[in-house]
């Protein structure tokens, strides 16, 4: 039971009880480029992703996701990369605590699937929600080497108004094994990326304006050379049930 | 993840609106509180190296209790008929860790759209006078 202070018109007190039940919940997102910590990993052309995530037993939430790769060299020309994910959920006074392992799979390439863990602490302020994260995939040949990645965030919900934005900044590094395939995702070694966006919000609906860029300079020749790491200003459209 | 919360409402539910109906001569007293009803889901997810979509989506309906109450001591209560008054929102992050701010956020609206859920109370007259014939009718028989 909870309690909904400075209720309706001035009065003291309205109690709320609350019963919860989770759902799954099922989602296709179209965008004119799918850029990820700031790399294009459809090519920087439009993709299409579908999504669906399953809270298990109120702590851990199940996800997977499939997208489009438009035979982007970044993933070897594969067709479709599967993300495949289990995350632990956890608050701790006014943080959100989660942390998790996630499987990137590439369908139509070979060798070039590799697995991340990842942790985020998050806290509502008010309307604004301010995050900060660490992403790690230990050395694996399918990235050549190992990779860092920490970044920080702030989610905005507008009040009374359906608009969402958010901001993002974040760096990428690790150790290199095989400087071929860390092009993969550092492109030319360490980098940073930043990312802000607007979402209006209709229900399941979701229409937005996303804006990433790195501070990668020359991308170099290679089999896995990628050049869509620069300034994007994608598009997007979501419906998620 | 869809969270209901329902308003429980008690004798301790502010009033938030009092009318006072004469029918056949006799006087009644009828006193209006708060009902919401309120939904959550989260919606998107955030996993991997994939931008977060997650966010939560809440809706809340407003509804009036009406009781009626005779000098005599009787009372009638039930639910005003209609759909109610819909409000709507979004928040960054899983809905179970924005519920505070949820139920803030609502508590103000519902401070904000006072004159609309008085309008709800004062449009409901003729369905108490109804109320009044229908309990009448029900006693004589």
């Amino acid at each position: 039971m909870t309690v909904l202070r400075g209720g309706l018109f001035g009065a003291a007190l309205l109690v709320v009880e609350a019963a919860a039940c989770a759902q799954p919940s099922l989602g296709v997102e179209l965008s004119s480029d799918q850029r990820r910590r700031g790399l294009s990993w459809s090519d920087g052309r439009p993709t299409v992703e579908a999504s669906v995530s399953a809270p298990v037993g109120g702590l851990v939430t199940l996800g997977a996701g499939a997208s489009a790769l438009r035979d982007s060299a970044r993933h070897g020309g594969a067709d479709v990369g599967i993300d495949l994910s289990a995350h632990v959920q956890r608050d701790l006074g006014p943080w959100q605590l989660s942390g998790g392992v996630t499987g990137h799979v590439f369908a139509g390439a070979s060798g070039l699937s590799y697995v991340e863990i990842d942790g985020r602490v998050s806290q509502s302020l008010g309307p604004a929600r301010i995050s900060a994260g660490a992403s790690y995939a230990p050395a694996q040949g399918a990235i050549g080497g190992d990779n860092l990645y920490l970044s920080a965030g702030l989610d905005l919900g507008v009040p009374g108004t359906p608009l969402s934005l958010y901001g993002r900044v974040g760096r990428s590094s690790g150790r290199v094994d095989d400087a071929v395939r860390a092009m993969r995702l550092r492109p030319a070694g360490h980098y940073w990326d930043h990312a802000v966006g607007v979402e209006y919000l209709a229900g399941p609906f979701a229409l937005g304006l996303r804006y990433t860029d790195t501070d990668i300079g020359a991308v170099a020749a290679g089999p896995y050379a990628d050049a869509h790491v620069g300034a994007r200003l994608a598009g997007v459209a979501r419906v998620r049930f | 993840m869809l969270v209901l919360i329902a308003v429980t409402l008690a004798a301790t539910q502010p009033v938030v609106h009092q009318d006072q109906v004469t029918h056949q001569g006799t006087a009644y007293k009828v006193s209006y509180r708060p009902h919401v009803t309120t939904e959550l889901k989260t919606i998107g997810m955030a996993a991997g190296s994939r931008q977060s979509s997650e966010r939560c989506h809440w809706t809340a309906r407003v509804s009036l209790d009406r009781e009626i109450h005779s000098a005599s001591g009787e009372h009638l209560a039930r639910r005003v008929p209609g759909a109610g008054r819909m409000m709507e929102g979004y928040r960054p992050g899983r809905c179970d860790a924005a519920r505070g701010a949820i139920e803030t956020t609502i508590a103000a609206r519902l401070d904000s759209e006072r004159g609309a859920v008085m309008a709800m109370a004062q449009a409901d007259r003729p369905a108490v006078l109804a109320d009044i014939d229908a309990a009448h009718a029900l006693a004589l028989n």
